[in-house]
């Protein structure tokens, strides 16, 4: 379990906190999505987490063990994903994997193996600087995999991606968690969040906003209301039904009775909506 | 150490393919070239010696400096001694009954003027009876002053050229590249760690100044050196270089922000450069510039008579500082190269 307690982090130079007394509690095989906008303070909170940025204020642990006494064996156990693409550009696909697992003293997985899962196999010996942004954003992510992390930090993972390979990422994130991997995922897009995180937080200006499974936020914050496309004769109408009002139930159960029903939609509210409601900024 | 080889199979593999064990094959080459068929033995020296004009009575000193075999241009008419001293390449000397004067072209040393004026009071008071050379004890600090041709003089100073230069501006470009490409951000979450960053790119330009060096000094002296202590000190010197060069590289952001640096390291890198061509130029503290040891020990290196007590010295003092910058790269690559800015 990861958790962290009142996490404060002030630049130099800057007036307001970057990050000011963030809460929140990860499980193990959790995938647990950090949802803000650019300069949100997300990369901050990740980098602290995984030892890049010096933990001035609050309290991280993993497990029982806090990160100030987290050694070089923390990063045996640890896989960074990072949104920008970071590869030697000098080598290939295969040597940026193979050179890299030979840094851990675990065991790693077979390079080719995870070349062919994110669909870079065929491009195997061609050097990375040759590789588009895409398949570079692949690369990084087989590297933060290849050594069987129990944690794994994504920031962005399917930024750039075709559907295709954007699926078969998730996949893999989605089996991860299946191996009881724990995930912390940093993004700003709603969809990736809300179809892989089992929760979310929402970040704004260094400060958590909203935390909670997408489900259960979207019934917080969004509105419970249905719309009806139904038939009148040739022509086609739609209502839509407030359910938090008893007569606009009675309603849509006359109509459902009565008339002739095409579609029916539920009116939850999106987590980018619910982001927007919180705190007036959009995500992108 | 199995992580020590992985980081350095990164190293050497972007090194090949950045073209810099190309260029060092490249310079190798070049400077076997140039100091078996470019560089002389022998330097003609445009200062061609003594011009004398004898003016006494009689010209009575002309025959004696003839039979001294002096090597001195010896004239009796004024005319041919103008003549000989329009070449601009001489120093001149007019003698006469009542003593000597000094022509001077302008551009010699302070010392040759000197020893010339000296040379010919020493001359004149022979003639007299005067002289006291019977006095005059001649002792070496060098018991094997030996003197090397000009060929054998450039070898060490374009090996330390190669080891000292191209190894710190090796060593920092590979940190400016791993920056821009990010690559180093990668490294940061690894398990690697700071001393294996650091020993790895040392071992790599420690093994490309082995290699340089091997290859140069077979095909230039031969056999004339003591290859195992030469080797040696060369290994010294690479890791305190590479070291030197990491450490300063961190606080820079990209090569030519660094250029002002470098210029500054390879000027006081090739200050000692100057002592060895006229050891007259020297300063307190010039022992500790790595260049100055390379290029005396080697030079000592390549006489006859060479032994393993004179190595000690440059071993040792190149030794304390390359673990003095050792320490102080891995503390600045630790807190600073690894981490994210604060």
């Amino acid at each position: 379990m990861i958790r962290v307690q009142n996490l404060t982090h002030h630049y130099n130079g800057n007036d307001t906190d970057a990050v000011h007394e963030v809460n929140f509690e990860i499980a193990k095989g959790e995938i647990f999505g950090f949802l803000g906008p650019s300069g949100a303070g997300k990369s901050t909170v990740q980098n602290i987490l995984i030892g890049l940025l010096p933990l001035q204020k609050g309290a991280v642990t993993y497990d029982s063990d806090s990160l100030k006494d987290l050694n070089k064996r923390f990063f045996e156990k640890i896989g960074v994903s990072f949104e920008l693409p970071n590869v030697y550009e000098k080598l290939t696909g295969y040597e940026n994997l193979k050179y890299y697992a030979g840094l851990f003293s675990r065991k790693t997985d077979d390079p080719d193996k995870i070349l062919e899962r994110v669909g870079l196999a065929d491009a195997r010996n061609k050097k990375a600087q040759d590789y588009s942004k895409g398949m570079k954003q692949r690369l990084v992510f087989a590297r933060a995999i290849i050594n069987n992390p129990e944690i794994l930090f994504l920031d962005e993972p399917l930024s750039g991606l075709d559907p295709a390979t954007a699926r078969e990422i998730k996949e893999i994130i989605r089996e991860r968690k299946r191996q009881n991997n724990t995930i912390f995922l940093t993004t700003h897009n709603m969809f990736v969040a809300e179809e892989l995180c089992d929760r979310v937080a929402f970040i704004n200006e260094g400060k958590l906003v909203a935390m909670d499974t997408p489900k259960n936020l979207k019934l917080q914050y969004g509105t419970k209301s249905v719309k009806v496309e139904y038939k009148e004769g040739t022509i086609v109408k739609s209502e839509i039904f407030f359910l938090d009002k008893g007569h606009e139930k009675d309603n849509l159960s006359q109509l459902m009775k009565t008339k002739d029903i095409i579609t029916v939609h539920s009116q939850e509210a999106t987590l980018e909506q619910i982001f927007i409601k919180l705190t007036g900024r959009e995500l992108m | 150490m199995g992580k020590f080889i992985h980081a350095l199979k990164i190293d050497m593999t972007v090194a090949m393919r950045n073209g810099i064990v190309l260029i060092t094959a490249i310079v190798a080459v070049a400077y076997i070239l140039m100091v078996n068929f470019v560089i002389p033995e022998e330097l003609n020296s445009p200062f061609a010696g003594q011009v004398i004009l004898d003016e006494s009575t009689g010209a009575k000193y002309s025959a004696i400096f003839t039979t001294m075999e002096s090597g001195a241009l010896v004239y009796t008419s004024r005319a041919d001694f103008d003549k000989e001293m329009d070449k601009g390449t001489a120093l001149g000397l007019i003698i006469d009954d009542n003593g000597f004067t000094v022509i001077q072209q302008g551009y010699e040393g302070t010392e040759t003027v000197n020893s010339a004026r000296a040379a010919m009071q020493f001359f004149l008071d022979s003639l007299k009876g005067q002289d006291d050379l019977e006095r005059i004890e001649v002792q070496s600090l060098n018991e094997y002053p030996a003197d090397l041709n000009l060929k054998e003089r450039m070898v060490p100073m374009l090996l330390a050229s190669d080891v000292i230069l191209l190894g710190f501006l090796f060593g920092t470009t590979m940190i400016f590249q791993e920056r821009k490409e990010r690559s180093i951000t990668a490294y940061r979450v690894s398990p690697a760690g700071a001393m294996t960053y650091l020993m790895s790119k040392a071992t790599l330009n420690v093994m490309m100044a082995l290699v340089f060096t091997l290859a140069f000094c077979l095909f230039t002296i031969g056999f004339g050196i003591n290859y195992v202590a030469l080797l040696l000190l060369i290994c010294v010197v690479a890791f305190l270089i590479t070291f030197i060069g990491i450490l300063l590289g961190q606080f820079f952001s990209s090569l030519s922000d660094f250029m002002y640096i470098m210029l500054g390291f390879m000027l006081i890198m090739s200050l000692p450069v100057f002592t060895y061509m006229n050891p007259n130029f020297r300063f307190v503290g010039m022992e500790l510039i790595p260049s100055y040891q390379v290029i005396f020990t080697v030079d000592a290196m390549m006489k006859p008579g060479w032994d393993w007590m004179m190595l000690v010295r440059p071993m040792l003092i190149m030794s304390i500082e390359m673990l003095i910058f050792c320490f102080l790269a891995l503390t600045v690559t630790r807190r600073h190269l690894l981490k994210e800015k604060r």
